[in-house]
């Protein structure tokens, strides 16, 4: 996409959110108080993190996809607490956790980059594998019962807004914008995304961009734990579970090409901000999740029918 | 069939100014121009792909809209793309029937009638090509041929022919003009679309030739001279200057005894500062291979590399391009161009560290680069940020050696950087790369244009099956010493 489309994308999605919050207004009356839309934000960094680190991985082509992320955030929200229960402050036990997202990620990205795997194949089979090892060593049990303590960053608020938002998905955010539109990596990674015959031959290092985004989404994997465990001050063993999809969800909605090349940070977090409204509107209007779920595939495909075809269809339709 | 007044915007600019083409039955009709003359757009515009802003169709006398290639198939007009569009794993015979299979009366797909007419076809063509073996097992002649037995099943009047030789060695050609002169004679009307004037000369009975989307000649071949083409072709005079004897300095790159088994076999040879060394030889005789080597995208087998008379292991193109080594490649479109990226990007990829703070850029100084680069370079394009698909295939190629320039290189490796590229943008690649010697680059030239690398190498190094079969200094070079090494003594 040139940067009149990526332009165009990011219009179409911020009139989808305004649509989204008016529709959700109307459904019901409490939508629009300040507790309800605090509530509302605090599902959007897990989902965010997952959904950026998806968005990396997809834009690098290949065509590239971590089916596992969902997993490693289980896998890694699990050590976080059960090393905390072992007595280790819940800081180090995170950090130690962000070390396991990252080595767990690396696993995708020596599969993938290195032994040339493709990924939907690789990731599918670490997500059995991850998923797998998280209900086994907790035989299905979640580890409750973290120091209150804890909770600051996953419960606390700051100026109205969760700290999970302010602290840790916001920076995320503008570092990975910054990262892919104003520095060499993220210059790459759109090269790469496009043709990685041809970068390799101008002598960008596709193995070792890849694995390095694979490593960085299970890292993003590992904080979005870190969140989730500090909010519920306990770990479920499928914690993770379908948010590999969302995420997918998440970076198609915003804009990111299937195969690579195209797509940015602004969309995606758009994205996510569209689908935790609606899902927290219906749920507030007593609307079964099933229904919250048609509804994102729905919009799934109406974004991606508004902001793509405008430019050729309606020609098309105005010559007949 | 007939275009009159035909124009084609993209963008606002005009691409098609006012063509006329009148196609007649039992006639071959040659267009030819530069790229980016306007012929791919004129093509696009007779097969239906694109609607004509201003301007009418004719065919038959009739005025007819063509909104879809189908539309324009079912007028038994048929384009024959450069790159083929068959199913490489489906037979000839269910590629030429696929979409109107012949089929038995309950509806199935009648095998015996699909082989019979393929069988006629192939007749009416005089090629001998076995109508079940999958296209992609054929050499590409053979499926050009069975593309053409697809138009006529299709029951072709006009068949356009989009630079069809582009793929073709002499025989091959030679089979072609024939299948083209028995399809004239049998009452179609042709367009060939080509570069080389000598093909129109003896292929062609009328001429059309586009300059910057405006028709600038219209005439019978056999009124016209090869001068007369050239000059409506290209507009202005170029003086084909002869090579100067150039300065030399220190050995840039030095190959000694590289080796990959099946591929090449103890390839020994150096480069000079502002020189350049040809690597001349028939296609599979190992040049590339052996440049893909250099530049360590693939791995020798044994032998070394010196830069600078110090011995380097070259792990990728990473570390060649840190070496000071760039590459051209001969695959502009598979391995080459950022297709969908635009132009600006695709000049500063290579080097980004030079736009850059830190690891952060700074796209002021990007830009200012490509600009000087797309000056510099004469690099014609509408904006900087117009995706670089749409350009010419000149430009396109201008772009990739911008890009290869960006990283300063002492050492410029050129795989054909003048193929598909018109007259006009050929001269200009030719300057650039004296330009280059001028300021010392040291330059391996890989091309199967005997003129070009004569014209430009210093020394020749003929590669035959993977061997050095002859290297030849710039006076014991000619046409007849080059083509008895790489043939092999003939």
């Amino acid at each position: 996409m040139t940067r009149h489309g990526a332009g165009q994308r990011l219009t179409v999605l911020l009139a989808l959110l305004g649509l989204s919050i008016a529709a959700m207004a109307l459904l019901s009356s409490s939508f629009l108080q300040v507790g309800t839309l605090q509530y509302i934000l605090q599902f959007v960094p897990i989902i965010g993190l997952l959904g950026l680190g998806q968005t990396l991985i997809i834009l690098a082509g290949g065509p590239g996809i971590d089916l596992s992320s969902g997993a490693i955030m289980s896998l890694c929200g699990l050590a976080i607490a059960g090393l905390s229960k072992l007595g280790l402050d819940p800081y180090a036990a995170s950090a130690a956790g962000l070390a396991l997202g990252l080595l767990l990620g690396s696993v995708n990205g020596a599969l993938v980059a290195v032994i040339g795997i493709p990924p939907l194949i690789a990731t599918l089979a670490t997500f059995f594998l991850f998923g797998g090892l998280a209900i086994a060593m907790t035989n299905g049990r979640p580890i409750a019962g973290l120091p209150g303590s804890f909770g600051w960053l996953g419960q606390g608020t700051q100026f109205g807004l969760p700290n999970q938002l302010l602290i840790v998905f916001i920076p995320v955010a503008v570092a990975l914008h910054v990262m892919l539109h104003h520095t060499r990596v993220g210059s790459h990674i759109i090269a790469v995304g496009n043709d990685h015959r041809a970068a390799r031959l101008l002598g960008i290092r596709v193995v070792r961009l890849r694995f390095g985004l694979f490593a960085l989404d299970g890292a993003l994997a590992a904080l979005a734990a870190v969140v989730n465990v500090s909010w519920f001050l306990a770990a479920r063993p499928d914690a993770g579970r379908g948010l590999e999809l969302a995420a997918v969800t998440v970076a198609v909605l915003g804009g990111t090409r299937i195969f690579g090349g195209e797509g940015s940070v602004a969309g995606p977090v758009v994205a996510v901000l569209i689908i935790t409204v609606l899902q927290g509107g219906l749920q507030l209007a007593n609307i079964s999740p099933a229904w919250q779920l048609g509804l994102v595939g729905v919009l799934l495909i109406g974004s991606v029918i508004a902001s793509d075809l405008p430019p050729t269809l309606p020609h098309a339709w105005l010559r007949r | 069939m007939e275009a009159r007044g035909i124009w084609k915007y993209f963008d606002g600019n005009p691409v098609l100014s006012g063509v006329d083409l009148a196609i007649q039955h039992s006639e071959v009709h040659a267009v030819v121009g530069e790229n980016g003359a306007g012929k791919s757009t004129l093509i696009k515009v007779l097969g239906g792909i694109y609607q004509p802003d201003r301007g009418i169709l004719l065919i038959d006398g009739a005025p007819r809209r063509l909104r879809s290639p189908r539309d324009a198939l079912a007028h038994g007009i048929v384009v024959i793309h450069q790159e083929l569009s068959l199913a490489p794993h489906l037979s000839s015979e269910q590629n030429i029937f696929l979409g109107h299979f012949p089929v038995t009366r309950s509806g199935l797909v009648d095998r015996r009638e699909m082989r019979r007419r393929t069988e006629v076809l192939f007749d009416r063509l005089s090629i001998s090509v076995d109508p079940g073996c999958p296209v992609g097992q054929l050499s590409i002649a053979q499926q050009q041929m069975v593309e053409i037995a697809k138009a006529l099943s299709l029951d072709a009047k006009v068949l356009i022919l989009d630079e069809p030789s582009a793929v073709l060695d002499d025989d091959r050609l030679q089979i072609l003009f024939g299948v083209i002169r028995r399809l004239r004679d049998q009452g179609l009307g042709l367009v060939y679309i080509s570069h080389h004037l000598d093909e129109i000369f003896s292929i062609a009975d009328r001429v059309t030739v586009l300059r910057d989307g405006r028709p600038t000649g219209h005439a019978p071949v056999a009124d016209v001279t090869e001068d007369w083409l050239v000059g409506r072709m290209i507009g202005r005079d170029f003086a084909s200057s002869p090579p100067q004897s150039r300065a030399s300095g220190r050995i840039a790159i030095e190959l000694r005894g590289l080796s990959r088994a099946g591929q090449f076999d103890d390839i020994s040879f150096s480069v000079r500062e502002g020189q350049v060394v040809g690597l001349a030889g028939l296609v599979g005789a190992g040049r590339s291979e052996v440049a893909q080597a250099v530049i360590g995208a693939v791995r020798p087998s044994s032998g070394s590399i010196a830069v600078f008379e110090k011995a380097v292991r070259i792990t990728g193109p990473h570390a060649a391009s840190r070496l000071g080594i760039a590459y051209v490649t001969e695959d502009r479109k598979t391995c080459g161009l950022l297709a969908n990226r635009p132009v600006r990007e695709n000049l500063t990829i290579s080097n980004l560290k030079r736009f850059s703070r830190l690891c952060f850029m700074r796209p002021r100084h990007e830009l200012r680069f490509a600009r000087d680069l797309i000056a510099r370079l004469d690099i014609r394009l509408p904006g900087m940020g117009h995706e670089i698909r749409k350009l010419s295939g000149g430009n396109q190629q201008k772009v990739l050696i911008g890009r290869a320039l960006a990283v300063r290189p002492k050492i410029l490796i050129l795989d054909e950087p003048t193929r598909g590229v018109d007259i006009g943008a050929k001269q200009e690649i030719y300057a650039i790369i004296e330009r280059l010697l001028a300021q010392r680059v040291a330059i391996i030239l890989i091309s199967s244009e005997l003129e070009e690398i004569l014209r430009l190498s210093d020394q020749i190094v003929v590669l035959r099956r993977g061997r050095v079969a002859a290297t030849l200094s710039r006076t014991q070079a000619s046409e007849a010493a080059i083509m008895r090494a790489a043939a092999g003594g003939l």
